[in-house]
């Protein structure tokens, strides 16, 4: 095959990938709608005022919290007010070397228990079981420090209850948000797991621990990322959902079966993505066994969280990002084809590996490929033009279904001004944005090749569980959630 | 073809991609902004209807409004999802002087047409009004509604029928109750109990004989809002001819006579852990002295859940003081018995 040859191959087999990739995006686009248009006028319900008949299954909410002292207080405050008729809150202090522990034990009058707890899942020491005299629903364990997924672990083995729910610390949550994350496991006895959209609070009001009034941020970059949390919730997730095919739940927010959680083993302390693992073992193990299962989605808009506002910070996330999602899918690549594997065998998988997996590495190739042919002559401008006005054209394409997706549906940002901005960064986060998030990948690719440590880094957040005005630098934990 | 041409068509049909996205998006943008406008019109319009309608509908709560405005057919919704809301919300007389205020509206008329004709929020929307004003006259069209494959529109009109007829919508319900098992347990829950114990204990008790096990664990669970002297029976004699655990477990949870004390006690020693564990609470809420002494050995059971239900069992008995607890954890030999014991001890008095 002579060089000529190759590179005839390579255009191809790149515009036929670019074509696949927002092909692939625009089916799961169309599954979403004909979801959306089902669920949506079930609402009408929700909004009627709610009657709890003592059938709803109690849930034990897991907050892991490493070093939260400046937000701890104010969150598990919040999530005392959750509208739900049973559940009980878990705070579990992962060896936080900050006062969390010790405001805790003051703000809510804690007392301490003999930590006798069941050891169903191994985890790192635990220093102490605690209990509120004032809320006889909220318990704190003091452990070593073991990371997010451990600390996740020690709470599944201290709750009470047969749902469990974990919440990143710093997440918002809506005052209904349980309610209607449980809905799948009240309609559906087969539920294992539920996942609920998640959506970024920067430039949004927060008084009290909730979000009292949504808005648009400033910053651009957070501007670039409601875009892509629209494009991966409502059709990454909302498409996968009716096939029972999705492969991620967000860590920020998330309901599981404890039994089938203990019986796969809990959370991996090995992955920097523990979220996206746990649901893709929980389809490997209950696919490869037979059993029936469901992995559902809930499409209202009941997490916020807050994105990055900075280059580094921002980086940083999408390079462990990738990392974890590289570890999640090489760990269970024998899913992939999989006689047993059904549709997430046999399509889910192979899109994630083909689309999420391998993009950054295909894409800049591709572009790579496109420029270099274009400076030493072997490709025409026209061409290469052709060639970015299919790949930015049809990124423009999908960003701008996603917010029509968002208009049909929740519409969650009240102002018409809001709409032309969010067209406008739709329109501009492809000219360039998406590529420099395609080359943080690649590096989170490179640095999974060679096992690099991830980096977790600082990143400025708003304690938002007040007024949202003080920004106070903190180390982020978000966990990997590829919303690419 | 030559590396040019071939360049070429790729670049073509790239270009002609491109451009049909680029004109896509065009269309897409249109649309958006559409939605969005009828969105700003849809929402403006509500809140005029609201302005207007609220005070009346809160004043109907009363005593009947001396003049109505004018309804339109493109309110109906508005009209039915206010309407609907204050029905939910309130309680008693106040509901029958809503109900008046509909019918003069001609919204029951209105509700029948929705239901026909509507998509599904007209049709959900219908449907809860139709149950609220007890409209007789469609109980044929929402009996359909509740045999539909829909989940949501079938449990509407399940519940809409209970509250037209609970008497004559049993025979109905309650065997789509033991089949549809995507209704959601604690709707059916609501609407049993809007019928009423008197109306559902019988054939709620008569059903759960002859379920089959997958359902029975559901029936049973609802055969606790029935007195016990109807439910216990049928419940002990689901248990004796049970092998399945789940069923077991369910009927444990749902015993309320200690006349089921033998049979409660049978199961302590079950192999499946949440036997076991039902079988502490069963104990627990309806034990004598005796069972306190099962429920003590429980204590050093391998399952933890199980050991714990024991513990907290023993703490509930009513017989069982603090006092007479620490002495049972001090007489006690096995360590993680003790430690269990101690725990559940340090929680109550602590709550």
């Amino acid at each position: 095959m002579t060089s000529f040859d190759m590179l005839r191959f390579a255009e191809v087999a790149f515009l036929l990938y670019f074509f696949g990739l927002h092909g692939t995006h625009i089916m799961l686009n169309l599954l979403s709608f004909l979801s959306l248009s089902r669920y949506m006028p079930q609402r009408v319900l929700d909004n009627l005022p709610q009657v709890y008949a003592g059938f709803e299954p109690p849930i034990s909410v897991l907050v892991p919290a490493h070093n939260e002292e400046q937000t701890i207080v104010s969150s598990v405050r919040s999530l005392l007010q959750l509208n739900y008729s049973d559940f009980e809150i878990l705070v579990i202090n992962d060896g936080s070397a900050d006062r969390t522990l010790d405001l805790l034990i003051r703000e809510f009058s804690l007392i301490r228990l003999p930590k006798d707890l069941p050891v169903n899942l191994q985890t790192r020491p635990v220093r102490g079981l605690y209990r509120s005299q004032n809320h006889h629903n909220l318990r704190v364990i003091d452990k070593q420090n073991g990371g997010k997924a451990d600390a996740l672990n020690a709470g599944i083995n201290c709750a009470s209850y047969a749902l469990f729910c974990a919440v990143d610390a710093d997440s918002i949550l809506e005052r209904d948000s349980l309610q209607r994350v449980v809905h799948p496991f009240v309609l559906d006895p087969l539920t294992v797991a539920t996942g609920g959209t998640v959506r970024i609070a920067n430039g949004c009001e927060v008084r009290g621990g909730f979000l009292v009034k949504r808005g648009l941020p400033r910053n651009p970059l957070a501007l670039f990322q409601i875009v892509e949390y629209l494009r991966a919730f409502l059709f990454g997730r909302m498409g996968w959902s009716p096939l029972n095919a999705m492969l991620i739940i967000s860590g920020a927010f998330g309901l599981f079966r404890r039994e089938a959680v203990i019986a796969v083993g809990g959370y991996s302390t090995k992955t920097v993505g523990e979220d996206m693992e746990l649901i893709v073992r929980l389809h490997r193990q209950l696919r490869l066994a037979g059993k029936p299962y469901r992995i559902t989605f809930v499409p209202d808009p009941i997490c916020w969280t807050q994105a990055p506002e900075n280059l580094k910070t921002l980086r940083n996330q999408r390079v462990r990002w990738q990392r974890g999602l590289s570890e999640s899918l090489k760990t269970h690549i024998r899913l992939l084809f999989h006689r047993k594997g059904g549709v997430v065998g046999w399509v889910a998988y192979p899109y994630m590996v083909l689309f999420e997996w391998l993009e950054p590495l295909i894409v800049l190739a591709g572009y790579t490929l496109f420029m270099t042919g274009y400076f030493t002559g072997s490709i025409s401008f026209p061409v290469m033009l052709a060639f970015l006005v299919a790949a930015v054209g049809l990124g423009i394409m999908v960003s701008t279904s996603a917010l029509l997706l968002e208009e049909l549906s929740f519409h969650i940002y009240p102002k018409p001004k809001h709409v032309i901005i969010l067209l406008f960064v739709a329109l501009v986060e492809n000219l360039g944005y998406r590529q420099l998030t395609s080359v943080w990948r690649f590096m989170g690719l490179a640095k999974w090749i060679f096992r690099r440590k991830a980096i977790w880094g600082e990143m400025n957040r708003t304690d938002f569980t007040q007024t949202g005005q003080a920004h106070i630098p903190r180390r982020t934990r978000e966990a990997v959630s590829n919303t690419g | 073809m030559g590396f040019g041409t071939h360049s070429e068509v790729i670049g073509t049909i790239a270009l002609q991609v491109g451009l049909a996205a680029c004109a896509l998006t065009l269309v897409l943008t249109v649309v958006i902004f559409w939605v969005r406008m009828s969105l700003t019109i849809t929402e403006r319009r509500e809140k005029k209807f609201q302005e207007d309608w609220r005070p009346i509908m809160v004043q109907s709560t009363e005593t009947a409004p001396e003049q109505l405005p004018p309804l339109a057919r493109s309110e109906w919704i508005s009209f039915l999802s206010l309407w609907n809301y204050f029905q939910e919300s309130l309680l008693g007389g106040s509901k029958q002087n809503l109900n008046r205020l509909a019918r003069e509206c001609a919204m029951d008329v209105a509700a029948k047409k929705l239901l026909e004709t509507g998509n599904i929020r007209e049709r959900l929307l219908a449907i809860l009004a139709l149950g609220h004003l007890r409209e007789k006259s469609a109980w044929r069209a929402l009996r359909h509604v509740v045999t539909s494959s829909d989940p949501v529109l079938s449990l509407a009109a399940a519940r809409a029928i209970v509250q037209i007829d609970a008497h004559a919508a049993m025979p109905l319900l309650v065997p789509q109750i033991c089949t549809r098992e995507e209704w959601s347990p604690s709707k059916v829950a609501g609407i049993l109990r809007e019928a009423g114990v008197e109306v559902i204990s019988r054939p709620l008790a008569a059903a759960a004989m002859y379920a089959a096990p997958r359902t029975l664990p559901r029936l049973i669970r609802y055969l606790n809002m029935v007195p016990s002297a109807i439910a216990d029976p049928v419940i002990g004699q689901i248990i004796q001819a049970s092998t399945d655990e789940q069923v077991i477990a369910a009927c444990l949870e749902a015993m309320k006579d200690p006349v089921h004390l033998a049979t409660i006690r049978s199961f302590a020693g079950h192999p499946d852990w949440h036997v076991r564990m039902a079988a502490a609470g069963a104990l627990g809420r309806l034990g004598t002295d005796r069972d306190g002494r099962i429920l003590v050995d429980m204590l050093d059971d391998n399952e933890w859940w199980v050991s714990r239900h024991a513990a907290q069992s023993l703490a509930r008995m009513p017989f069982v003081t603090a006092k007479k607890l620490r002495r049972i954890g001090d007489g006690l030999k096995s360590e993680p018995a003790k430690r269990m014991l101690n725990l559940v001890i340090e929680e109550n008095e602590s709550s």
